[in-house]
């Protein structure tokens, strides 16, 4: 009976999502088919009321405000800024200006949740440099790529909230945890991109604009608005005076501050990121709620339990698990948007891998960057979809380019499963006073 | 203008209107979430019902943006399937992907719906001090889902005469993704 339950919910989750049906509303139709026909409960009371429980969560109010934020911050001139103060720090490195990809979008994705804004915000400004300026197509490109998902993986994170409220674990000891390999990805796209320059230095030309010492420090006066917003949101968080959603709130209040030093803040570019917001935010809060229906009713349906008395026969280590898992994950992130694939599948992945042994803190990183992964993957995804809008190249070549990055997060995935200490030293050895 | 064409105007223009309505929930929260801190921290009282609202915004908002979104391309779907198709295919996989949305979303606003109206019928009220009766946030949220279908069905009906189904040029304004 749970077999067939399982077998007809899978069957009409793949259906749904595979003829097109939007996410949000596709993953509510594999529950209610399920429990109609499985169980007898009430389905019309539970849609209302699951939805309702999901959707007003407060720990979710962090969703909209960094969502907001990394909306009004698309419409200032913030990553024009970034570029001029990093720039001129690059030059003296083997691959010069195709470093400030990584640095940029490290820096922004201190400030932004989302790796598609990262990339979006940052690559406006450096991607058409770069270009202009005559460095490797592919390189420009895939760096850019591959450096934007940090924005999922240093904290703040939509992803890593969401994850937060669903295995229900604290969200700041996820963005602690993520900081570590966050910035490990950053040195290791930072160190590929010096290698590929010093075997082919054709792949960066040579830029004669040589600045003094006391110049490029005058230049980093540049980045005081990014600093600001860092110092703004992350010091808020980790030196306890607020929770996430209140430090997404005083974000907001920065990038406004910002826009308006910026002389970018108008009447038009808050509507303009206002309704963007309310875009994205729609978008998401409908597959929280769908995936948050769809977890139940599996439950009910005993879905998980099913899977896991499956894999559980399969005697598979704890460490072939989670390579499992990492193909799984990559094959699945090849046709879903990441935050789809994880929303849907957790309630099946998370009781799997604790009762291998593994940390629900140290399993959140490591889903991040499996669906950083699936965000630089054709044919669906984000970074990929973002850079042509951008250049108007094909998805092929793009992701083509972006292909050693992918290959460095794997690297890193693979890392992370066999140190975990590397993503649960800094949350462990960091108490807090609630 | 034809009269399906007035009701598809009219779809739109209600659609716009409450995506207008969502922002300004969320431009909301922030502001409420902003005046909590201020007054915690500088005043020394806490606004009880700053955290609890925010929440009713943020859901609020999700279903009052849903049939905006929808109209300019902002939710996302698998289109794997339709991309590897030839395009007569493609187009009727849309609109049966269409028809299917349009079912779930009209399931949604049924059992919305008649949750705000249990909340109203019992008077009941959020479990905190300002005992907010919850048939408001509720009815809200309902509205929100009943815009979605309508504008699922009007998505519907455009693939059927074979106008462009999502608002090519409202979507250049977004670019943040």
């Amino acid at each position: 009976m749970t077999a067939l339950a399982a077998a007809a919910v899978l069957g009409v989750l793949a259906l749904g999502l595979g003829a097109g049906v939007w996410v949000g509303l596709a993953l509510y139709a594999p529950g209610l088919v399920g429990l109609a026909v499985f169980r007898s409960l009430p389905v019309d009371k539970l849609l209302a009321q699951l939805t309702w429980n999901a959707t007003t969560t407060p720990e979710l109010i962090a969703l909209p405000l960094f969502i907001l934020m990394a909306e009004i911050l698309f419409h200032s001139r913030l990553s024009a800024s970034l570029f001029t103060g990093l720039a001129p720090w690059t030059t003296r490195l083997p691959g010069r200006l195709l470093h400030v990809n990584v640095l940029g979008c490290t820096m922004f994705a201190a400030i932004s949740g989302s790796s598609a804004a990262t990339t979006a915000t940052v690559g406006r400004i450096t991607l058409t440099e770069l270009l202009r300026r005559g460095y490797d197509r592919d390189l420009a490109m895939g760096s850019l790529a591959g450096a934007g998902t940090l924005g999922f993986l240093i904290p703040p994170s939509i992803i890593l909230i969401i994850y937060g409220v669903l295995a229900e674990t604290s969200i700041l000891k996820l963005f602690i945890a993520g900081i570590v390999p966050g910035l490990m990805l950053a040195l290791l796209y930072m160190a590929w991109l010096g290698l590929r320059a010093t075997w082919k230095p054709s792949l960066a030309p040579d830029e004669s604009e040589r600045m003094s010492l006391a110049a490029r420090l005058l230049g980093l006066r540049h980045l005081g608005p990014v600093v600001f917003l860092i110092l703004a949101v992350l010091g808020s968080m980790y030196g306890g005076i607020a929770s996430p959603s209140e430090a997404a709130a005083v974000g907001v209040l920065g990038a406004l501050i910002v826009s308006a030093a910026q002389g970018t803040l108008t009447w038009e570019t808050l509507r303009k990121a206002s309704l963007g917001a309310v875009r994205t935010i729609s978008m998401i809060g409908l597959i929280v709620a769908g995936a948050y229906f769809l977890s139940i009713a599996m439950g009910f349906l005993g879905v998980p339990r099913m899977i896991a008395g499956e894999i559980a026969a399969l005697a598979l280590s704890p460490i072939a698990l989670i390579v499992l898992l990492l193909v799984f994950y990559a094959i699945l992130g090849c046709v879903l948007e990441g935050l789809s694939s994880i929303v849907m599948t957790l309630p099946i992945t998370l009781p799997l891998v604790q009762a291998a042994g593994f940390d629900k803190i140290w399993f959140g990183v490591f889903l991040v960057i499996v669906v950083e992964m699936a965000q630089i993957t054709p044919p669906v995804g984000f970074n990929l979809f973002v850079i042509q809008g951008m250049t108007g190249e094909r998805i092929g070549r793009i992701a083509r380019a972006t292909f050693p990055f992918f290959l460095i997060m794997a690297g890193l995935a693979l890392l992370i499963t066999f140190v975990p200490d590397v993503v649960t030293f800094l949350p462990n050895a960091i108490h807090f006073g609630n | 203008m034809s009269p399906i064409g007035r009701v598809l105007a009219g779809i739109d223009a209600l659609s716009r209107g409450c995506g207008y309505l969502a922002a300004a929930l969320v431009l909301g929260i922030a502001g409420l979430i902003l005046a909590e801190i201020f007054c915690r921290t500088a005043l020394n009282v806490s606004l009880s019902f700053a955290w609890e609202y925010a929440a009713y915004f943020f859901a609020v908002a999700i279903f009052l943006g849903a049939a905006f979104a929808l109209r300019t391309g902002g939710h996302v779907r698998v289109m794997l399937l339709a991309q590897s198709v030839p395009p007569r295919a493609a187009h009727r996989l849309d609109v049966l992907a269409t028809l299917a949305g349009t079912l779930i979303a009209a399931g949604l606003t049924w059992s919305l719906g008649a949750f705000a109206w249990r909340s109203w019928a019992t008077g009941s009220t959020s479990a905190t001090i300002d005992e907010t009766p919850l048939v408001y946030p509720q009815a809200a949220m309902a509205a929100g889902a009943a815009l979605l279908t309508l504008q699922l069905a009007a998505r519907a009906l455009r693939l059927f005469v074979g106008e462009p189904p999502e608002d090519e040029e409202a979507k250049q304004d977004f670019g943040a993704g």
